[in-house]
């Protein structure tokens, strides 16, 4: 359940940016840091990185303003992405409100998205949240290596393969030229805040 | 709560926000890498750091940390409001350290604020002299609220030395707390800050003189009444012992 602070008036959002290792979940927040730090008015965190690959997290807050009289604050987070992170990956996804699941496009990770997921629902049933329930968006990113002759896997085949059963609003993507980004993150934000507006009627 | 009938409202509402916040055309990025924070935001490494005495508290960490805090006090040396703010944290900093997970559970919260309004006040350029002075007079009510809880707590567990309390008070200053709004407000605005450093803020230096005797003579106190309470233990246990004969 988000922060809502009734007597302030102000809503805290936790929206958490999942998926396989080297999958572009950092490079997601790098763009909408890039893009818009400006106009946001934020900084992005990384905390503790080794080489370029995130060990523990990336953080990037901003607050997009009074809505309907809240003060809506959001919280991007990511998760480093590799197997052996696990512990990590669940401390960040305690509270969380939203996720966005970066999946990899590329062939060879085929089997890495599909554990990850799986990863992901294990992870919130330990904080007793359905991955079926929580405000979820997919995105099939690295779309742009396709132009440089790496082996895809086909929209449908990650559909079939990870959003079967959820059927989630999905984007392909590339985070690193910025295609769909932000149309993955502003949809993310309007279904987070839809639900948590739910909870309080 | 939220109204129902506000629902469409809010959505449309959201929907413009986003919409504005994230339009694309006519944005350029801020950099080519993105990576160069230091040079538009002088306390990004800080946050850094103090995200990660959140996440871990680990040697490399806290030298870090009280390093980056000298740094940004060379830098902010004639910024007084700045300035104190940092010597809060170094305060803090060398609590931890010292401490390390025994530190008082409320330290990290307070750390966090006191860097959440350092970072406000460092952020917002349009913030005037006085709207800075509140902030950092709210802050330094929360430190001074919390040496006084820690002064307590030791106080309650009966510890004899002061061993980890390089940034608590051994006396229990119910004045100076009462007075410490007030006091920061007179000095910001008459002292240079190294002198209310001096005055307002626990470091890890040496304390006042009076504070350690003070501290003595609690010690020895708390001494006396062990020694004493051992000394009855063992009166009854010898009272016990005799009639068993």
């Amino acid at each position: 359940m988000a922060f809502v602070n009734l007597k302030n008036k102000e809503i805290q959002v936790k929206i958490v940016y999942y998926g396989p290792g080297r999958g572009g979940k950092t490079s997601n927040l790098e763009y909408i840091y890039r893009k818009f730090a400006k106009r946001i008015n934020t900084e992005m965190v990384t905390v503790k990185t080794h080489g370029d690959r995130t060990l523990f997290f990336d953080f990037l807050p901003f607050d997009i303003g009074i809505i309907n009289g809240y003060d809506v604050k959001i919280q991007l987070y990511t998760v480093p992405g590799q197997v052996k992170y696990n512990a990590t990956r669940r401390l960040v996804l305690r509270g969380v409100d939203g996720i966005v699941f970066v999946a990899d496009a590329m062939a060879v990770r085929r089997e890495k998205n599909i554990l990850s997921l799986k990863n992901l629902q294990e992870n919130l049933a330990a904080y007793k949240k359905s991955i079926f329930k929580i405000p979820f968006v997919m995105q099939y990113n690295k779309m742009d290596l396709k132009e440089q002759g790496i082996p895809l896997l086909s929209i449908e085949t990650l559909e079939r393969d990870l959003n079967s059963q959820l059927k989630t609003p999905s984007f392909p993507a590339s985070a690193v030229l910025g295609n769909n980004v932000v149309a993955t993150l502003k949809r993310i934000i309007s279904l987070t805040v839809a639900s948590i507006r739910n909870d309080l009627i | 709560m939220v109204d129902s009938k506000n629902f469409d409202t809010m959505a449309s509402e959201l929907e413009n926000r986003l919409d504005d916040l994230f339009a694309e055309n006519d944005v350029p990025a801020i950099d080519g890498q993105g990576r160069n924070l230091k040079a538009h935001y002088p306390l990004a490494e800080l946050k850094n750091l103090i995200l990660s005495i959140d996440w871990e508290i680990t040697d490399q960490v806290l030298d870090n940390f009280l390093s980056q805090l000298k740094e940004l006090r060379l830098t902010y040396k004639n910024d007084k409001i700045v300035s104190t703010f940092l010597q809060i944290l170094n305060s803090l900093g060398n609590y931890i350290k010292t401490n390390r997970a025994k530190a008082h559970p409320k330290t990290f919260k307070i750390l966090n604020s006191v860097f959440s309004s350092l970072d406000k006040v460092v952020l917002s350029g349009d913030l005037s002299e006085n709207a800075k002075k509140k902030i950092l007079r709210t802050e330094m009510v929360r430190y001074q609220e919390l040496r006084d809880q820690i002064a307590k707590s030791k106080t309650a567990a009966g510890q004899p030395k002061k061993k980890a309390g390089p940034a608590v008070p051994a006396q229990p200053k119910a004045k100076a707390r009462q007075a410490a709004p007030e006091v920061v407000e007179t000095k910001l605005s008459e002292q240079p800050a190294a002198a209310v450093q001096k005055e307002l803020i626990l470091t890890d230096e040496q304390p006042p003189a009076t504070a350690a005797v003070e501290t003595l003579a609690q010690a020895v106190a708390e001494i006396k009444r062990y020694i004493h309470t051992e000394i009855n233990a063992l009166k009854q246990e010898i009272q016990t012992l005799r009639k068993q004969k």
